[in-house]
């Protein structure tokens, strides 16, 4: 078991150094001073120029240049935003809560709504319920988000004014971040009027995260879908049914904990195409998260903060991959074994 | 004599790829996406031809021209025109091109590259598949948009930089689908069968393989042509994309957003064209998976 832990944390060290390397070499490609756009320094004084060659090594051979590269990040050094001249590890931690309150929301109701009518598509095989749930779940699968949001903006928003259409909360609240997370630091913080913000936090959440669930949503019900049909078509399944035990009992209580093994691990496999869906959602509603950032950072060619951007997003993606799958490990014997084909 | 011979010719053993197709003819879903995806091929090679007006072409004396069943509309804009007065219809034609054309293309180019890798990484063992392994998860962790954005943040827009991007950020899914599609292949017992045959690394490859791992890639295909079109919308959406006067239907979606108070359609139409081909797409790769799996059954 401890094997299959070293070997993980083994990929995971070397996916880093990968993901660094990738990034570094990106740096080289850049047009402009490399020390500008490492530190995001514009007009050093003597000094600091003396301070950053240290540091970053351009003077050395390129294998020294990118092992300073990646110290300096590891230690949380991300260097200064061209456009703001802050920290730019300040402004993510600033940013990265609203990216993974909304990442987090719509997963939930991902799984919440996907999971369902997953396992009632394939409880339905080949009737007019799975078809019905399979091609309208298609159809979805084919909107591009941004369309969808725009539509989304228009009649909801504008045209009927049931919800906001940008922001996370109303002016009119003045919550400190604690956490970062509207909800959490509304509950933590002393306002009078606590109900009132939940409801308008609540509101502001709504939009962006119904129009970033819905692809998850679509591919949830097509895994889920798959693994309950091949769960239900297994030996015990069938001994189950021989025996007279209810059809519900079999879904619910045979099927669905061996199908969910499955839909766990390739859900974990969604989340880079979640992050990007959030980044281009987060543009459309103007929420103030990593992806609204990270383009403006592009727009304004501030290339400190395009690196930094791409090393958290990648490192976050590789992290959680990387924990869910020794989640799995840790939690099936069977995995483990099929693994290394040692049965 | 001859009799004999026709009581053999009789009984004809469909190949798997023409089983393939007759199972995906049963499905009519399949095979409405299969016309819709020949009729924006026909459009995108034709374009010139089909368009009514030239790429881009103002027609100043009809700006914000409804599309053609409102009662303000006329029959010569078919679709509307923009604040500009460029006919919509006409650039929804030429953006076929740049959107379903180029996706189509840079998913070629991308299967061409991916496939190479994937086959080197899928076929080899031991400490070179795991590096090579290493290197694919790393590229994976990179969201496949985002590579793109940056790509195109740094070399600027433009169609070829798109085209570019794109690819770039679709070859390492077309590796990774490889290199598991040999690998499965690999530990199967046919092809230790034609190993102690004595068959070497490439005959076993062409010969047992390559066959056998022939649907997983033409599923992928299905699969990166619709994020490809997805994913030039949405850089042109975000305005890093095709730059005027070639049009582009994210382009032309997010120019549209301005005025989506007064002119809806600006903003519909485009819409309503990514979407149709991506359906379109969508509904064969559903057929395809649908017809294989009946085919193994």
């Amino acid at each position: 078991m401890w094997f299959y832990v070293a070997r993980r944390f083994n990929l995971f060290v070397l996916t880093l150094a990968i993901l660094f390397l990738l990034v570094f070499l990106m740096h080289k490609a850049l047009p402009g001073d490399p020390l500008i756009n490492l530190s995001g320094i514009t007009n050093p004084t003597f000094h600091q120029l003396e301070l950053l060659d240290q540091q970053y090594q351009l003077d050395g051979s390129v294998i020294n240049q990118y092992l300073a590269f990646a110290t300096e990040r590891l230690s949380g050094n991300f260097g200064l935003s061209l456009t703001s001249a802050q920290p730019i590890l300040n402004e993510i931690t600033q940013r990265l809560p609203a990216t993974i309150e909304l990442c987090i929301y719509a997963m939930i109701l991902a799984l919440l709504v996907g999971i369902p009518f997953g396992v009632l598509a394939a409880f339905r095989y080949k009737k007019m319920t799975d078809l019905l749930i399979v091609s309208v779940s298609l159809v979805f699968y084919s909107i591009p988000i941004f369309w969808l949001g725009v539509i989304g903006i228009m009649f909801l928003g504008l045209e009927f004014q049931l919800l906001p259409v940008a922001g996370r909360l109303n002016l009119l609240y003045q919550i400190e971040p604690i956490t970062g997370f509207t909800l959490i630091d509304i509950m933590l913080s002393d306002l009078t009027s606590k109900a009132q913000a939940l409801r308008d936090a609540f509101f502001h959440l709504v939009m962006p995260t119904v129009t970033l669930a819905l692809f998850p949503i679509t591919v949830v019900i097509r895994i889920t879908r798959a693994a309950m049909l091949e769960e239900l078509n297994t030996n015990h399944i069938k001994a189950a049914e021989a025996r007279g035990v209810s059809p519900l009992i079999i879904v619910l209580h045979h099927a669905l904990p061996n199908a969910m093994q499955p839909v766990l691990a390739q859900v974990s496999l969604q989340l880079s195409t979640l992050l990007t869906s959030a980044m281009v959602t987060e543009v459309i509603f103007s929420w103030p998260g990593i992806g609204t950032w990270l383009m403006s950072a592009i727009y304004q060619r501030d290339f400190p903060v395009i690196s930094a951007g791409i090393l958290i997003c990648a490192g976050l993606i590789i992290v959680i991959s990387i924990v869910s799958d020794l989640i799995a490990i840790v939690g099936t014997t069977k995995r483990r074994s099929l693994r290394h084909g040692k049965n | 004599m001859a009799r004999t011979s026709h009581i053999y010719q009789d009984e004809i053993i469909p190949s798997p790829l023409q089983q393939i197709w007759r199972n995906f003819a049963t499905s009519p879903l399949a095979m409405l996406g299969l016309w819709i995806f020949a009729i924006f091929m026909l459009i995108s090679i034709f374009a010139p031809l089909l368009a009514p007006y030239p790429q881009g072409y103002q027609h100043s004396s009809a700006l914000l021209m409804p599309p053609s069943w409102h009662p303000e509309g006329h029959v010569a804009f078919f679709f509307g025109t923009d604040d500009l007065g460029r006919d919509i219809f006409s650039n929804l034609i030429y953006g076929t091109r740049t959107t379903f054309g180029a996706s189509i293309l840079v998913t070629f180019i991308a299967l061409f590259f991916g496939c190479i890798i994937g086959i080197f990484s899928g076929m080899s063992h031991g400490l070179q598949s795991s590096i090579l392994n290493h290197i694919l998860d790393a590229t994976l962790a990179i969201p496949s948009l985002l590579l793109a954005i940056v790509f195109v943040a740094i070399s600027g827009p433009g169609i070829t930089n798109v085209m570019l991007a794109v690819g770039i950020s679709l070859t390492p899914q077309f590796m990774r689908a490889t290199h598991n599609a040999v690998h499965h292949e690999l530990s199967k017992e046919y092809v230790t069968a034609t190993k102690l045959d004595g068959a070497n690394k490439s005959q076993i490859f062409f010969h047992s393989i390559l066959p056998n791992i022939l649907d997983a890639l033409v599923i992928q295909i299905t699969l990166s042509i619709s994020i490809a079109i997805i994913d030039i919308a949405t850089l042109g959406f975000l305005k890093l994309g095709v730059q005027s006067p070639r049009s582009e239907w994210g382009a032309m979606l997010s120019e549209g957003l301005d005025l989506i108070f007064l002119a809806p359609w600006n903003v519909a139409m485009p819409g309503l064209a990514i979407f149709c081909s991506v359906l379109s797409i969508n509904m064969i790769g559903n057929g395809l998976q649908r017809a294989l799996k009946e085919r193994i059954d």
